[in-house]
């Protein structure tokens, strides 16, 4: 437009340049890395930046990711690889891979031990199968009803025991009730007898110092204890040679008994090992077996309704095994009880 | 007083034991992590010996680690992975919080995720140790396989359960390891025989179960986790071993067959190969090809230690066993739609035979129902309307039975509608003496080849016929019987009343002498000899023994009484319900 040509200057003497704003403090600094990155470039060093775009292209047209993501443990498409095979030695020093923890510390052998002898896997006895035969069935359904009657008499025994503490109050309630309402015929105390009997025990006074003789008394009588004790020891001893017979019997009965007990001590010790250990705060509770009633058996595989629950068989089992220990469902206790109150506007309705 | 005393529970067992809480704060962690490392690693709680030592004085139930187990624990790479992902769900939660989507897409992408592989190594440095250890896993795959996908517990996880069960599945098929199957009430017993192990799992039945409400999903979820690791390693390995192709691909043929159906009838793309594979009726590929060789007769070189006897054995059972692997060869079966298709599909072609089902069903059929080559169909329906000749229609016990009893058994008493004989369970072993039920007998004589004895013959003839023809059978037996008295009647009124009795002499006959027999008369006359010179004494003790042996035969020979006993009630019971049919 006209008005920028008559703004442009009409010198031609060019207005006086600033040097200090072409002045760079740093520019020798800046001149040596531009030379040395030019060197560099040269020789065919990138810088990161440059890398980094390089291989995220590169990504981005071949379709990858650029990081390396963990595969998922649960993943249904992992791969898997031969874990034993021989694979390469290691040739690093034992010492450095040691201390950079590039090696695993060695498992304790003590660890590769089963906490149980008990089978993984505990098949049905043969009373279980879907179209038993008849006395496998018969034999487990006793099994089970033992079960029951076992259970059935603990709660008897329970309801017993309380039973006889209510039983006894109520007994003594009505007299205790009664006491002193009933007129009977009154219980006159009787007469003391007469003196004729020598029954007297009176009050035993607090006696005085032993006199000499007492205690000359006593001492004589304790000697002629110990000595009456020593002669008949004697003559026990000489005695024991005749009653060898019923000693060497009774001598005999004792080391049955405790051969006995030895073996039951045994018996139970391996009883003990297949047994689930007491391993936390609740005990083992043995699951329910399982059983069909005889007229909950199936006719046909296609009307067979599965009993028992595999998922709670095998948590039962791995609590059999020692491997966990028994647990229960885990329940909410508030520490406070909760406070229920009307909303104002509710209250003030009728 | 003295520094130099001892003090209370400051050395011995109870320095050997730590508590639960305390181990836990020693690895800072928490108790669901620290409950999760434990069970990966094998690390298990023992119970000591002397409470009261350990626990301080004081009886309160306690759990207890060992010490140097704990200490052992705190090498573990894997510790600091769960530190690492408890701070990942920290800063996944913050940035929910504030909204950052970004920040939560970027999170998610790098979630922190750690491997067992070490850990498997660890557990179980040699293959075999892993072997022995797969039948825990194999139920607890099977068991999380059956499981809904509904979230609850990873989608995924259950994918990876599935795909291992039907890669070992296939496996057995193609070892023909499987030896003893048990239908029970809670699920399906397999025991097969790998590596020289014997593997034990089960399976529970294809269907709804409702979940108990007391077991902890948490720490079944991590053995899980183990377990599938483990199994998948295993699998590798037992691949390699018979050359077969990991992951397993579909034989060249079988694949060709089954892809010229229409696929997405039956599932997605994505998982139309796996479902193929499941499906359990195409051979699997393998890496080096094998060709069909005439069976060599090996040389038998008798191993160390061994006398020809113990050889000649193990070479009797390694025939009886091939003999066993080939049971259903040849055989061609149909299953019908309510029968359970993967079970028998399964034990079908562990032994050779070829199974097929209808094309609806599911993927992976072979061949249809009008096929005529089909030997056996398969039917659990009281009654089946279109019925082909050259086939015989029976209950799906038949096969079950026919691979426990280790023979192809007569197919009668398997046809539709009738009443099964029981599913014996293949795990009892009867020592002598017991109680065997009378179907096992019966299994026993015809695997030694034998027919079943006159008897049941005779209980047969008499089911089919009329109660007439019972009823005359009956007489001439009685007929036969009063012949008889009525002979020897005769001879003793002849000689009663002094008559010679029409008695003839006939040249003798010469009686082939059987030695054996002679033999074993001479020894237990001997051993009568013996038993009449023994002192009163020692006859008293040997009596009682004798009592308590026979104690078993006599118990036995009760409940076999008693069992005829119930039959013959339920005889008159069985006819009428065979009348009505």
């Amino acid at each position: 437009m006209r008005i920028d040509l008559i703004l442009q200057p009409d010198s031609h003497i060019q207005a006086p340049k600033n040097v200090l704003a072409f002045q760079q403090p740093n520019a020798k600094k800046q001149r040596r890395i531009s030379e040395r990155a030019a060197k560099l470039a040269a020789m065919g060093v990138l810088p990161r930046r440059e890398k980094l775009l390089q291989l995220r292209s590169a990504a981005a047209a071949s379709g990858l990711s650029v990081k390396e993501h963990p595969v998922a443990n649960n993943n249904p498409d992992r791969a898997f690889y031969d874990l034993w095979s021989a694979g390469t030695p290691e040739t690093a020093d034992p010492y450095y891979l040691e201390q950079t923890k590039k090696k695993l510390v060695k498992r304790p052998d003590r660890l590769n031990e089963k906490p149980s002898v008990l089978p993984a896997v505990e098949v049905i006895a043969p009373g279980g199968s879907y179209n038993p035969d008849f006395f496998s069935h018969q034999d487990l359904l006793r099994e089970a009803h033992e079960v029951e009657l076992k259970k059935q008499k603990a709660e008897e025994k329970l309801a017993r025991q309380l039973n006889i503490c209510f039983i006894s109050l109520n007994k003594h309630t009505f007299k205790e009730q009664v006491e002193g309402l009933i007129e009977e015929e009154e219980i006159e105390p009787q007469e003391p007898e007469g003196d004729t009997e020598d029954t007297v025990m009176g009050p035993t006074a607090t006696q005085e110092k032993k006199t000499e003789k007492q205690r000359k008394k006593e001492k004589a009588q304790r000697i002629k204890d110990l000595q009456r004790k020593v002669e008949r020891q004697v003559i026990d001893k000489q005695q024991q040679l005749f009653q060898l017979r019923s000693i060497s019997a009774s001598v005999k009965k004792q080391e049955q008994r405790t051969e006995m007990r030895q073996a039951q001590r045994k018996v139970q010790q391996e009883a003990q090992k297949s047994m689930p250990r007491r391993l936390g705060r609740l005990k083992f509770q043995t699951p329910d077996l399982d059983v069909q009633l005889s007229d909950e058996l199936a006719s046909s595989l296609r009307s067979l309704k599965p009993e028992g629950s595999i998922l709670k068989d095998r948590f039962k089992s791995l609590q059999k095994r020692n491997i966990i220990e028994p647990r229960e469902r885990a329940r909410f206790n508030r520490k406070y009880k909760l406070k229920y109150s009307e909303k104002r506007a509710f209250r003030e309705i009728e | 007083m003295g520094g130099l005393q001892k003090k209370k529970y400051e050395s011995g067992s109870a320095t050997n034991y730590i508590s639960r809480n305390k181990a836990r704060k020693k690895l800072s962690l928490s108790l669901a992590d620290f409950r999760r490392l434990c069970i990966l690693k094998g690390i298990y709680p023992h119970e000591p010996k002397h409470k009261k030592k350990v626990n301080k004085g004081s009886t309160a139930p306690r759990t207890f680690y060992l010490l140097k187990d704990i200490r052992f624990l705190l090498h573990e790479p894997i510790v600091g992975k769960f530190r690492e992902y408890k701070i990942f769900v920290r800063k996944l939660r913050k940035a929910y919080g504030k909204a950052e989507w970004s920040g939560v897409q970027r999170m998610k992408e790098n979630k922190p995720a750690y491997k067992l592989d070490h850990i498997i190594k660890e557990r179980y440095p040699t293959f075999i140790d892993a072997v022995r250890d797969v039948d825990d896993a194999l139920s607890m795959c099977f068991l999380f396989s059956t499981f809904a996908r509904t979230g609850k517990c990873h989608v995924q996880t259950i994918q990876l359960c599935r795909r291992l069960g039907v890669e070992w599945m296939n496996y057995i098929i193609a070892s023909r390891s499987l030896r003893k199957v048990f239908l029970s009430i809670k699920g399906i017993y397999y025991q097969a025989e790998v590596l020289g192990q014997t593997i034990t799992w089960i399976i529970p039945y294809q269907f709804a179960h409702d979940h108990p409400t007391d077991v902890d999903y948490r720490v079944m979820a991590t053995f899980t986790e183990l377990y599938t690791t483990l199994l998948g390693f295993v699998n590798f390995r037992l691949y390699q071993t018979l050359n077969l192709v990991y992951p397993p691909k579909l034989d060249g043929q079988g694949e060709f067959s089954l892809k010229s159906e229409c696929e997405e009838d039956y599932a997605l793309e994505s998982e139309s190969y796996s479902e193929k594979l499941a499906a359990l009726s195409a051979s699997l590929a393998r890496t080096v090809p094998s060709v069909e060789d005439e069976e060599a007769e090996l040389d038998h070189f008798p191993a160390e230690g061994e006398d020809l006897e113990k050889m000649e054995t193990r070479e009797k059972m390694e025939l009886e066993q091939n003999k066993q692997k080939k049971l259903f060869e040849g055989l061609k079966f149909f299953l019908n739609r309510e029968v359970p298709r993967e079970s028998l599909a399964f034990v079908i072609r562990c032994f050779g035979g070829e199974v097929s089902w209808d094309k609806s069903l599911c993927i992976g059929s072979t061949y249809d129902e009008t096929d005529e080559t089909i030997t056996h169909h398969i039917v659990d329906r009281p009654t089946i309307d279109k019925q082909y000749i050259n086939r015989y229609y029976i209950q799906p016990q038949w096969v079950y039975d026919c691979v426990n009893g280790k023979i192809l058994l007569p197919v009668e008493e398997y046809f539709l509608g009738v009443t099964l004989p029981p599913h014996l369970s293949p795990f009892v072993e009867e020592s002598e003496g017991d109680y065997v039920p009378p179907e096992k007998l019966k299994l026993l004589a015809l695997q030694k080849g034998e027919k079943p004895q006159a008897e049941e013959d005779e209980e047969e003839e008499e089911e089919e016929d009329d109660e007439d023809d019972e009823e005359e059978d009956d007489q001439s037996e009685d007929e036969d019987e009063a012949e008889d008295e009525a002979s020897l009647a005769e001879m003793e009124e002849k000689r009663a009343q002094g008559k010679s009795l029409s008695v003839k002499v006939t040249p003798g006959k010469v009686k082939p002498e059987n030695r054996m027999r002679t033999e074993q008369e001479e020894k237990a006359e001997e051993k009568r000899l013996a038993i009449m010179m023994m002192k009163k004494r020692e006859k008293y003790l040997y009596d009682k023994i004798m009592f308590g042996k026979k104690r078993h035969v006599r118990e036995a020979n009760k409940l076999a009484a008693k069992r005829k006993a119930h039959d013959d009630a339920n005889k008159p019971d069985k006819k009428k319900k065979k009348k009505k049919c």
